[in-house]
Formats: C-alpha cells, sequence, structure tokens
C-alpha cells in the first residue's frame, strides 16, 4: 500500500500538485513569498524524509539518498525539458525587443556592471568567510536566471552542487524581489530603465514580474536584461575557467 | 497538433545547439548548448525563418512554469545536506549581500549612464539645433 506513495506516477503527480498550489497561491496574493520553485523544494525534500521515516522507521544518508534517486529517476522527465526551456527564453526577448533598441547603451552597462558586481561580492564574501572553491562557484551565478546558471555552473566544474545553485537562485529572486522594491524607495529614483535594469540583472525572473508592477515598459526592459545578465555572466565563467586551469 | 509542432521546433532548436556545442567542444571551445540553441532561435525569429506564432503556446508555457523544471535537480541538495547544514549561515549572507551590492551598483551605473547619455544628447543638440524646428511652421 505504502508503495503507491513512493511511485514514480505520485512522485509527479504531488510535484505537479504542490507547484500547482503555489504558483496559485503567488497569483492570488500576488507575493514573491509565495514562489512555487522554492515552496516545492522545500515540500518535495519534506515528503522524501517522511516517507523514508515511514518506510523504514529511521533517516540515515544512504537511505535518504536512495530515496532521493527514486525520486529523481520520477521526474526525470522535468529534468529533459530543460535545454528546450532554455530554448525558449529566446520568445521573452524577441517580443520586448522593441525596448532593446533605445536602450541598448544601458542594458550593456547594467549587463556587464550586474554580473561583475554580483561574481565579485560572492568571491570576496566567499574568501572572507572561508567557503571552499567548489561552493563558491556553484554559488558564481546567483543572480543569473536558473537555466543560465545551472549551465554556468556546469562551465565551472561545479556540478556537485549544482542543486545548491538553483536553490540559491531561487532564493536570490525572493529576496531581491522583496528588497530591491525598498531599494528603489530609498534611491527615490523610478525611472522605467533604472527600475527595470536593476531588478532584472540583480534578481532575474522573480525580479522581472515585479518591474511589471513599475510598468510594462520597465518589465519589459527586465525580461530583456535577464537574459544578456546571464549571457555576460557565462563570458565571465568562460575566462574564469581559463585562468583557474 | 499544433502543440506538438511547437514541441518538436523548439527541442529540434535544443538538440541543433547541442551538436554546435559538440563541435565547438572540438576545437576546444565550450559554450552551453541551450544557449546555443537560444541564441539560435532569437536569430531564426529575427529574420522570421520562424514565427512568434510557431512556438508560442509551448513557449510560452516553458516561461511561465519555468520553476517546476528545475525541482528535480534542485531537490537532490539532499544528497549535500550534510556540507549545506555546516555552511547555511555563509549562505545567507552571500545571497543577502550579493544582492544588496549587485543591485545598488546596477542601479547607480545605470542611472550615471542615463544622466551621460542626456548630458550628450543636450550638448549636441547646443552645438547643432535640430532644423525641423525652423522649418516647421
Amino acid at each position: 500500500m505504502i508503495a503507491i506513495f513512493t511511485s514514480p506516477l505520485f512522485y509527479v503527480f504531488l510535484t505537479l500538485c504542490i507547484y500547482f498550489l503555489f504558483a496559485w497561491l503567488q497569483k492570488k496574493f500576488h507575493t514573491p513569498i509565495f514562489n512555487p520553485l522554492l515552496w516545492t523544494i522545500i515540500f518535495v525534500i519534506g515528503y522524501i524524509l517522511l516517507m523514508v521515516f515511514v518506510i523504514n522507521g529511521q533517516l540515515n544518508p544512504e537511505l535518504i539518498s536512495a530515496q532521493t534517486e527514486q525520486y529523481k529517476a520520477a521526474c526525470n522527465i522535468f529534468d529533459i525539458l530543460l535545454g528546450p526551456v532554455t530554448v525558449s527564453l529566446a520568445l521573452p526577448l524577441y517580443l520586448n525587443r522593441h525596448v532593446i533598441k533605445e536602450n541598448w547603451l544601458a542594458i550593456l552597462v547594467a549587463s556587464i556592471v550586474g554580473s561583475l558586481s554580483s561574481v565579485l561580492s560572492v568571491w570576496g564574501i566567499s574568501k572572507l568567510l572561508g567557503l571552499e572553491r567548489d561552493l563558491m562557484f556553484a554559488l558564481f551565478p546567483r543572480g543569473v536566471t536558473t537555466a543560465i546558471a545551472t549551465e554556468i555552473a556546469g562551465i565551472l566544474g561545479a556540478t556537485n552542487y549544482a542543486s545548491l545553485t538553483v536553490t540559491v537562485v531561487a532564493l536570490t529572486g525572493v529576496v531581491g524581489a522583496t528588497l530591491g522594491p525598498l531599494f528603489i524607495k530609498l534611491f527615490r529614483d523610478r525611472n522605467d530603465v533604472v527600475v527595470g535594469l536593476s531588478l532584472g540583472s540583480a534578481s532575474h525572473a522573480i525580479g522581472t514580474s515585479k518591474a511589471f508592477d513599475y510598468s510594462s515598459r520597465a518589465g519589459a526592459i527586465a525580461s530583456i536584461s535577464i537574459i544578456t545578465n546571464g549571457l555576460v555572466t557565462v563570458v565571465i565563467a568562460l575566462i574564469v575557467n581559463l585562468i583557474v586551469r | 497538433m499544433k502543440i506538438f509542432k511547437q514541441l518538436i521546433i523548439i527541442i529540434a532548436f535544443a538538440l541543433v545547439g547541442t551538436v554546435i556545442s559538440y563541435l565547438l567542444s572540438l576545437i576546444h571551445f565550450s559554450f552551453p548548448g541551450s544557449l546555443i540553441g537560444m541564441i539560435l532561435m532569437f536569430i531564426f525569429l529575427i529574420a522570421g525563418v520562424v514565427k512568434s506564432k510557431d512556438i508560442e503556446d509551448v513557449g510560452q508555457f516553458f516561461i511561465a512554469n519555468m520553476g517546476i523544471f528545475f525541482v528535480p535537480g534542485a531537490v537532490m541538495i539532499l544528497n549535500r545536506i550534510e556540507v549545506i547544514s555546516q555552511i547555511w549561515w555563509k549562505l545567507i549572507i552571500i545571497i543577502f549581500g550579493g544582492f544588496i551590492i549587485s543591485f545598488t551598483a546596477t542601479y547607480w551605473a545605470v542611472k550615471l549612464t542615463l544622466y551621460l547619455q542626456d548630458k550628450h544628447r543636450r550638448k549636441k543638440q547646443e552645438t547643432n539645433p535640430p532644423v525641423e524646428s525652423e522649418v516647421e511652421p
């Protein structure tokens, strides 16, 4: 009987249900706090731990690891589609292309400053706190949209911690979309270009949905900056990789 | 039918990107295949070879619900839980610190760029005032 609750189909069902619930909550209450990716990760992890405990009456790393692999195998279909999902990022870039021409310089500056300051801040804080190199590389793309961030972790050889990259990127998005508007209030200037580029560059897709609250133009500019910022960070990662190796 | 067609087009671009990425790796240049696919898709959209309506439904679904595709990868964090339980507070500092630094830097860099662009534009107007204003009645 319990086997049903750890079957592949049930895992897919559970993932869809939790994701749908939080996507709905996020839409209803219009707040980044209900970020569906983050909450789905938390609930699925909780569920896996619960199942390990219910089945075995104890929690140990090997049992947890086995159950996690079982989950991963069940939901692999989502993982396989990541490539096509990344290709789809061309669509917002294309649909918002009208804002590129008039703001290309600001977009370029934001992408370079945004990705450099992000990478350097991770490097600096990691050195200060004495974080090991693999972990630091996994955190390098923390401000980049998840699809590009996992590729960057791959370029830097931090695939062991790709799961950490995804989680930290999602947390950055939520923190950014929550704190960003407070900073904008503090800095006072609500210019579409400034708001769109700083939210998009520093907190990717989740920040972009906040940028749409200011104006549709700010949202369009933010949508562009997610991708340009990601591509600049890829270039930085390629250079870092050349130097390190 | 429409969904099938759109899925096929999008997956084809992802695969072509992977092939190009492999070919590039032969000359010791590594670049992620999915990003090559994305750039190719953008070029084809601009060139009008692929129309946005050819990929719109599936593409918008993928974009709007991107998060779910990362869940299985992220749940694997359970295998690294011993490491992360020791450094979680460092991660929090990096998340907050990194955001504050990169947001502030980007915000003021863009502001400065706009200010300089504006100044440059005005200077240009001063040296050669727009002709149209004189022509217009």
